[in-house]
């Protein structure tokens, strides 16, 4: 009995911190001080808009990297749209969108698509360091016409998983959306058996280190950790993994990151 | 037995506390320690928008390749409560049945023209 007790103590034991990874989380009060955030926010716009770019992907950090498993540095991922916003009194401006996938605030297990301003998007942020990928201008132009198109809201799906296998479409979280939606463009293709085959075949999902036993027990501390749609070992799309892939096939313009007091090489 | 039997209640009980924390952590550990930052913003910030909300009535992606791109007046530091739900089609989820496809033939690799 003894010994039942001490399994079952280590098995929660082991499931709370380090599976506690991605979060799509909307935040509706910033985390960090609302000054440094808007400021922040405005740093990477203009950065984006000098280099350019009409889409990015942007990651922020929504935890303390030393928390996170090994090989995952951010925690959400959204496209920016460099955009012409008309605000309700007519008035015009230009600047970017973030097209999210965030988890439902009252059922973490389920997701909705939601655009914000930059700021929304970093409110968010544990710290202020971004992951910015700037595709190339021919798959920004793809890009554009598939984010604007039906197909974006039809390859949402809402069953969220913070580890979703990106080969299978069982669950979804923000970062798989996403690629899902570069395949989309880079295929010109709406088949969602289609997009899953060539992400199996052509990426590589970054691989999560994660034992037997945190595995069993995760789903019961939230039904968001669920692993069930991988097999023997887990892998998920992340923000370095998608950077690799289109490092790998020619598919981006720029891989960076940016801090409010610097741009560095990811 | 009956000592077995209440051992085993109590460290379900205490499972089951201590469950709660990563349940509301984990894909969610975000939110949890968002949840309690949001206490703290709130007290060292007041109501803490990062800026008076503007809300913003249509966001249209400017298609045109190659310009020089501005960021300009109220794209700058907006937030806050300025949140678009995406509208009705951006919201409206997806709920196909799941099927584990083994026999879709991938393209090749991917390639820009």
């Amino acid at each position: 009995m003894k010994r039942l007790i001490a399994i079952i103590l280590a098995g929660f034991v082991a499931v709370s911190p380090t599976l506690a990874t991605a979060g799509s989380s909307e935040a509706s009060e910033p985390i960090l001080p609302a000054h440094e955030v808007a400021t922040f926010s405005d740093r990477v716009q203009k950065d984006l808009a000098a280099r350019g770019a009409h889409v990015a992907i942007v990651a922020r950090m929504g935890r303390d990297p030393r928390t996170l498993p090994e090989g995952i540095k951010y925690t959400h991922v959204a496209y920016w749209v460099y955009s012409e916003i008309t605000e309700t009194n007519g008035s015009k401006s230009y600047g970017y969108r973030a097209y999210n996938l965030y988890q439902l605030a009252d059922d973490q297990t389920q997701s909705h698509l939601v655009q914000d301003t930059p700021a929304d998007f970093f409110a968010g942020a544990q710290r202020l360091d971004a992951g910015i990928i700037i595709p190339d201008p021919r798959l920004q132009a793809k890009l554009l016409k598939t984010i604007t198109s039906p197909t974006y809201r039809d390859l949402h799906n809402a069953n969220y998983s913070v580890l979703a296998n990106p080969s299978n479409k069982r669950f979804q979280n923000c970062t798989e959306h996403t690629l899902d939606v570069m395949m989309a463009a880079l295929y010109n293709t709406t088949d969602q058996a289609q997009i899953k085959a060539n992400i199996g075949a052509h990426f590589d999902p970054q691989p999560i280190k994660i034992g037997g036993l945190k595995r069993a027990f995760a789903p019961l501390a939230s039904g968001a950790l669920t692993t069930s749609d991988h097999g023997a070992t887990v892998g998920t799309a992340t923000f370095g993994a998608i950077a690799r892939f289109m490092e790998e096939y020619d598919l981006s313009h720029s891989v960076y990151s940016i801090t409010p007091d610097e741009s560095y090489r990811f | 037995m009956i000592k077995a039997t209440i051992a085993l209640a109590a460290t379900a009980a205490a499972v089951g506390a201590f469950a709660v924390t990563p349940a509301q952590a984990g894909g969610s550990a975000q939110h949890s320690s968002a949840a309690s930052e949001h206490a703290a913003a709130a007290s060292a910030h007041g109501s803490a928008a990062v800026a008076s909300g503007v809300s913003t009535a249509v966001a249209v992606p400017v298609i045109a390749a190659g310009s020089v791109l501005y960021v300009t007046g109220s794209a700058l530091e907006s937030a806050g409560d300025s949140v678009l739900e995406a509208g009705t089609d951006l919201a409206t989820v997806g709920t196909a049945p799941l099927y584990i496809d083994t026999q879709t033939i991938p393209n090749r690799a991917p390639a820009l023209d």
